[in-house]
């Protein structure tokens, strides 16, 4: 690419993708990987509620609001695989597996703590808000891609592949919003 | 197969075109390969890219596929 990143005016990851596979290593099967991509997209979800209930501009609201029921869809999409996973073995759902219980949903998927990011957003503007929020979805979307490239399983592959395709099509419209702050 | 055969018909791309191949074509089409320092990656990086500096690309052949475009920057 010609200038290199330095004349990338793109989508930019930041740290070092493969620390995923710490978080992701606390799992023991294929299920258990699921259970813990959830928790990522369930403390994403209360992030974006968070920030949705914290804005002015109606269209933020909206998109915020929007970014919110995406990360509830990307659990229900998971909460179908785990179950296909399962396969009736699973005593419980997603919500009542130990792995729910001892992590919290307190880590997001970009990998930035929950409390933290509320923390950092109070009493910010508007344009900041987003362009954290595309720092976190691209951080996200590079970690997802680059779990969905190391894994062989298949089945984790396919875990790894909905994510990151999902996280593609929040990052355009983050872009969007951020690039008509500008 | 030696590391020229990744760069036979290599051309420097613009960003435009870069961000234009990268938003038509699916991430298991092509290797993106991040060529700086391990410091230089970790403070920033295109989403996706894998990183093998410069100098490890050699030793490091065999973890791209031969057989799609190769973006490296």
């Amino acid at each position: 690419m010609k200038g290199g990143i330095k004349a990338w005016n793109g989508l930019k990851a930041e740290g070092y993708p493969e620390v995923a596979m710490n978080y992701f290593g606390a799992a023991a099967s294929t299920e258990e990987l699921v259970v813990l991509a959830w928790l990522l997209e369930e403390a994403t979800r209360k992030l974006y509620r968070n920030i949705s209930e914290a804005l002015r501009d109606q269209s933020l609201i909206l998109l915020f609001h929007d970014l919110a029921q995406g990360e509830e869809q990307h659990k229900s999409v998971l909460e179908g695989l785990y179950m296909e996973f399962a396969a009736g073995t699973a005593a419980a759902g997603i919500e009542g597996h130990r792995l729910s219980q001892s992590k919290g949903g307190d880590l997001t998927e970009g990998g930035v703590r929950l409390d933290e990011a509320l923390q950092w957003l109070r009493g910010r503007k508007e344009r900041d808000i987003l362009e954290f929020a595309v720092s976190l979805e691209a951080n996200a979307y590079d970690r997802y891609l680059t779990m969905w490239r190391l894994i062989e399983n298949e089945r984790s592959k396919r875990i790894f592949e909905s994510l990151f395709r999902a996280e593609k099509q929040h990052l355009e419209r983050l872009i969007e919003a951020f690039e008509g702050t500008l | 197969m030696g590391i020229l055969d990744y760069f036979r018909s290599g051309s420097d791309w613009s960003v435009i075109k870069v961000k234009e191949f990268l938003n038509e074509n699916d991430p298991d089409d092509y290797n993106l390969v991040d060529v700086r320092q391990p410091k230089e990656y970790e403070s920033e990086h295109l989403p996706g890219a894998k990183l093998i500096p410069i100098k490890e690309l050699p030793d490091r052949l065999d973890e791209l596929d031969p057989t799609k475009p190769t973006i490296t920057y």
